[in-house]
């Protein structure tokens, strides 16, 4: 906040000060001559009495110059606001409209969607703007970033935005803002962002930084959120799975959240049928508690084999219908052929992980994710793996060259194979062959031992996918009760010691990646991709008997081994994943993988109804979609219902793209900086304007000042020159004050009582 | 009635007259006409040379010649106590000249209330002296009692011109020694003068045996101090010179001058003198009626 002049030329008058000074000096008023006889009485406080005059003079004198001072200022309009001496406040200025046009702000209030809304007070704040400014409208849809031609343009801007898939936030957006302002030097510079003050707008992002860099500028943000919004909003989807056996369920979660008031309203899972017509599979009554997530789970059942896409849907509507539904693709097919290699005897080397990726129940009730055979290591060489898609080797010892030649071309054809490192690997020279560090992207060092039960799996982190299944558990997953007392300490292949970044970034993708962890800061698990496929190591084996006094750890042998299950299904699934991305967020890119090369072009029907052509990536064998911007199914198909192929993913709407709950005021300051200024009404808005640009007038303020200052001026002079007389009596005599009169205040004196007599 | 009465006890009344004689009848006719028609009217018997005896009176107070004369009994000794000799003392300095919005000046307001008090007096077979002293005693008349002697009086009145520095605590002291009996010593003077030299000439004169009332006249503007803003004072007696502000020193003055009064109220109480407090704009009632009290007590 700065003190400024909107004619500050007139300051200039300020110099009338000297007109006082001058004067009482030159002409100093000569006190009024009076003939007294008791001068007596007033010498005795002289002294003080001409002290005071003194001071008196120089209060006048003050007085007088304040007086001409304040005038001064206030003809020269004063005026308050926040951007200093800079420029002239009806001058043009360079503003730069910011939008967040992200979902979340379709949500309606008062029949008016955040963006209507937003829309509304933007053009206002138009009619506020001096002639020939110059204004940019930028969103978060990543559209053009320049200035509009004229205002009006600038308004049919705003009337065109639309909301859709946000690609960029908007501290990024404003950011892009600032640096367009910066090509406009020499006039004033603006911002006005229009934001809902959401949670899915701002959590974990502020705007501090950029408006401290950028201080020149002055930065208003308008508030358009909802209070009072009636609205049942679908979270994060979670499907026990994008790949299911066919015959085996799927499951799918999703997360509630209510705003408003608490309800009841159901939700209903449905399917796409080939019609394009979407089929319900189940419906559930669902409480909504005001304030309090909630999660609701659908389990589905009988999923024929192919690609099945399908949603989850609030049945009627609300007051933002973007957060009404969230998509889903999986696919079902036959359980994959894979091959459990362990060293003799297989049957017992083998038996936990067999038993965890093919459980015998299963297997014979055809529900199986895999069709798992065992086999002797020893003999690997000798078995056909045509048709295998996945491989799981057990406590290897070092292999030959040739076998790990086999190993890695099998792989690089779009494979997986998953290698559980045990006590047979024994000598690390001997194992770590140049083929096998080639294969695994790393060699073993040596076998850290951790006696007791410190030591045991300690993921840092549940994103990679391989983890994500145990997100339901969270941190109950009771990795301390498998204790790891044995394992190899792998060192990933190093990168090249010397060479630029993209020396670097090819040796990176050499090595292998570390996926998690022991508790002692060891790798436990390692990726490695080779081509199309990829490799996975775990540094533990689950290959001992429970009784084995040797055994490296319980993972499989423990109480209730259920993370080893879902590890061993995990690790084998990722690696003979295609790795199609069937669930993206919408806006991202979708990658789907052939198994032919020999088609040249595929068409994509969107959610609308659309179809555009695809092109296919014939060496690399995949299709990618990069128009995903609007969330619902997309259907990926070439060549016929015959011959061809028929693919598909699903596109949703980020969490945060819907997530509507407002930010506490208590965080404003940290979101959006102490002091920023932040309007939410249309009054609001046009009186911050002037206020930031033209600045509070304080012209009246100024001449009250200089009032008072001449009144003050009136007083103390009329007390200390009085009107000058000749000396003569006035009309009026003053008359004596009641009571003085002798008559009435003497006592009659008595008669002596002799007189008194006498008289009589 | 009353009213119109107390209107020739105001000075600016009384300026009005010019005759000096026809002043001071003024002035006491007033005064006693007021009194009848209050509840003091028994002073007017003061007046009487001889009453009627009536019951209860003592037998032998009665005039014996009056009675051959008239065959009426008067009682006579009333007439020897009626006499007192009176001495005028006006202090004729030039602050006594001055007035600043009043009617009649210190000097003017002395004359006027000493030329009453003179026809009081000798209309009551009291001699009646005057002494008018500024510095030393310049001018002086004997006490007598003849009506001749109020012409006199009065022409040495009209003639005062108010002139140079006053000393009066050594004009007291001429006065103090020029009386030879017991006198009534009226003293006239604004005492705007040193007040332990006074205070002491004052005492001295009661020491002598005499009775003295004294008439302290300010000017209004020297009691009230009316003026306002920048003014530069200058004394008439010693041209002494002062710049004040006015408005400021009101205060401190008013509280000076009643402070200085307060003093010389409680030394003349002590010493049994009269000391009345009188302004110009006051009524002059009040001076007579202290004269009146004070020869009442005498006796």
């Amino acid at each position: 906040m700065g003190l400024s002049f909107l004619t500050p030329l007139l300051l200039a008058g300020m110099a009338l000060v000297a007109v006082p000074l001058v004067l009482h000096l030159l002409m100093r008023r000569k006190p009024v001559p009076r003939e007294f006889p008791a001068l007596r009485f007033l010498r005795q406080r002289a002294v003080s009495n001409r002290r005071r005059l003194r001071l008196s003079h120089i209060l006048l004198l003050l007085l007088r110059m304040a007086g001409l001072a304040v005038l001064a200022m206030a003809l020269a309009r004063p005026t308050l606001r926040g951007a200093g001496w800079l420029a002239d406040g009806e001058g043009p200025v360079a503003a730069v409209v910011v939008f967040d046009t992200a979902p979340r702000m379709e949500l309606r209030q008062a029949n008016r969607t955040r963006l209507e809304q937003a829309a509304l007070l933007a053009k206002s704040l138009f009619t506020k703007l001096p002639p020939t400014s110059q204004v940019a409208v930028i969103d978060t849809a990543g559209g053009a970033v320049t200035f509009s031609p004229t205002v009006a343009a600038a308004s049919a801007r705003i009337d065109r935005l639309a909301i859709g898939t946000a690609l960029q936030t908007l501290p990024a957006a404003m950011a892009e803002g600032f640096r367009l302002l910066e090509t406009v030097p020499g006039v004033r510079h603006e911002m006005y962002v229009f934001t809902d003050c959401s949670r899915g707008a701002w959590d974990g992002r502020t705007a501090v930084d950029l408006v401290k860099a950028h201080a020149d500028a002055a930065v208003l943000f308008v508030d358009v959120g909802a209070n009072a919004a009636q609205n049942f909003s679908l979270g994060a989807i979670d499907l026990s799975g994008d790949q299911v056996a066919a015959g085996s369920a799927l499951s799918v979660s999703v997360e509630t959240h209510r705003s408003g008031s608490d309800a009841n309203r159901p939700l209903a899972v449905e399917l796409l049928a080939a019609d394009g017509r979407y089929a319900r599979r189940g419906v559930k009554p669902v409480s909504w508690k005001a304030g309090q997530p909630g999660q609701v789970e659908f389990e589905i059942v009988g999923l024929e084999p192919g690609v099945r896409q399908g949603r989850v849907v609030l049945e009627g509507s609300d007051d933002m219908e973007a957060d009404n539904a969230r998509y889903f693709t999986v696919e079902v097919g036959t359980p994959a052929k894979v091959l459990i290699a362990a060293p003799a005897p297989a049957e017992d080397n083998g038996r936990f992980l067999l038993q965890a990726i093919a459980p015998a129940a299963l297997r014979k009730a055809g529900k199986g994710r895999f069709d798992a055979a065992l086999v002797d290591l020893a003999k690997l060489d000798a078995i056909p793996w045509d048709g295998i898609a996945g491989m799981v080797i057990a406590d290897p010892p070092p292999l030959p060259p040739r076998t790990l030649d086999l190993l890695w071309q099998w792989v690089a054809g779009g494979r997986g194979l998953v290698v559980w490192l045990g006590p047979r690997a024994a000598d690390a020279q001997r194992f770590n062959s140049e083929a096998a560090q080639k294969l695994l992207g790393g060699r073993i060092m040596r076998v850290w031992r951790s006696p007791g039960e410190d030591n045991f799996l300690s993921p840092a982190s549940l994103d990679h996918p391989i983890l994500a299944p145990f997100r339901r558990v969270g941190d109950a997953v009771p990795w301390q009760d498998f204790p790891v007392e044995r394992l190899w300490e792998f060192q990933p292949t190093d990168p090249a010691p010397a060479g630029g970044a993209a020396a670097q970034a090819g040796a990176a993708a050499d090595s292998a990646v570390p996926i998690a962890s022991y508790r002692n800061g060891l790798p436990a698990i390692l990726e490695h991709r080779i081509g199309q496929g990829t490799v996975i190591t775990v540094t533990t084996p689950v290959s001992q008997a429970a009784g084995d006094p040797d055994a490296w750890n319980t993972l499989a042998t423990g109480f209730e081994p259920w993370p080893f299950v879902i590890l061993a299904n995990e690790t084998l699934l990722h690696a003979i994943d295609t790795a199609d991305d069937r669930n993206i967020l919408a806006g991202a890119q979708a990658v789907l993988h052939l198994d032919r090369r020999d088609m040249a072009t595929a068409t994509v029907s969107t959610p609308g109804g659309d179809d555009f052509p695809a092109a296919v990536d014939q060496r690399r064998a995949s299709i990618t979609v990069t128009t995903t911007q609007v969330p619902g199914n997309y259907r990926v198909r070439s060549g016929g219902a015959a011959a061809g192929f028929a693919k598909g993913f699903s596109a949703n709407l980020a969490p945060d793209a819907t997530d509507t709950r407002r930010l506490a005021e208590a965080t404003f300051p940290a979101v959006f900086g102490e002091g920023a200024r932040m309007a939410d009404t249309e009054a609001e808005l046009v009186r911050d304007v002037k206020l930031e640009r033209v600045g509070a007038e304080l012209s009246g303020w100024f001449i009250l000042l200089a009032a008072l200052a001449l009144a003050g001026d009136w007083i103390v002079a009329n007390r200390f020159y009085a009107p000058r007389d000749d000396g003569s009596p006035p009309a009026e005599a003053v008359a004596a004050p009641a009571g003085t009169s002798p008559l009435a205040s003497a006592v009659p004196p008595p008669l002596p009582a002799a007189r008194a007599g006498r008289r009589g | 009635m009353v009213r119109a009465v107390e209107e020739y006890l105001k000075p600016e009344v009384v300026r009005q007259i010019a005759r000096l004689d026809l002043r001071a009848q003024f002035i006491v006719k007033g005064f006693l006409q007021g009194l009848h028609a209050s509840p003091y009217q028994g002073f007017s018997v003061e007046f009487s040379e001889h009453r009627k005896y009536s019951t209860g009176d003592d037998p032998k107070d009665i005039d014996w010649l009056v009675y051959a004369k008239t065959d009426k009994h008067y009682v006579k000794k009333f007439e020897a106590e009626t006499n007192i000799t009176g001495y005028l003392a006006i202090d004729a300095s030039a602050s006594m000249a001055y007035t600043y919005r009043q009617q009649l000046t210190k000097l003017d307001y002395s004359i006027s209330l000493a030329a009453a008090l003179c026809w009081l007096m000798v209309h009551q077979q009291d001699p009646c002296g005057l002494m008018v002293f500024d510095e030393k005693l310049h001018s002086s008349l004997p006490a007598r009692s003849k009506r001749s002697q109020i012409a006199q009086v009065l022409s040495v009145l009209s003639k005062v011109k108010p002139a140079g520095k006053t000393d009066i605590a050594r004009s007291l002291i001429q006065i103090a020694a020029m009386l030879r009996h017991r006198s009534l010593v009226m003293v006239f003077s604004d005492l705007l003068a040193d007040p332990d030299p006074i205070r002491d000439a004052l005492l001295r004169l009661r020491h002598r045996g005499h009775d003295v009332i004294l008439f302290h006249i300010l000017d209004e503007a020297e009691v009230k101090f009316p003026f306002q803003g920048m003014v530069e004072f200058t004394d008439p007696e010693s041209r002494d010179q002062l710049v004040i502000d006015a408005d400021g020193a009101r205060r401190g003055y008013v509280e000076a001058v009643t402070a200085f009064r307060e003093d010389y109220r409680r030394t003349c109480f002590h010493a049994g003198i009269d000391y009345v407090p009188l302004d110009t704009s006051m009524q002059f009632d009040r001076a007579l009626m202290e004269y009146l009290v004070s020869r009442r007590n005498r006796f």
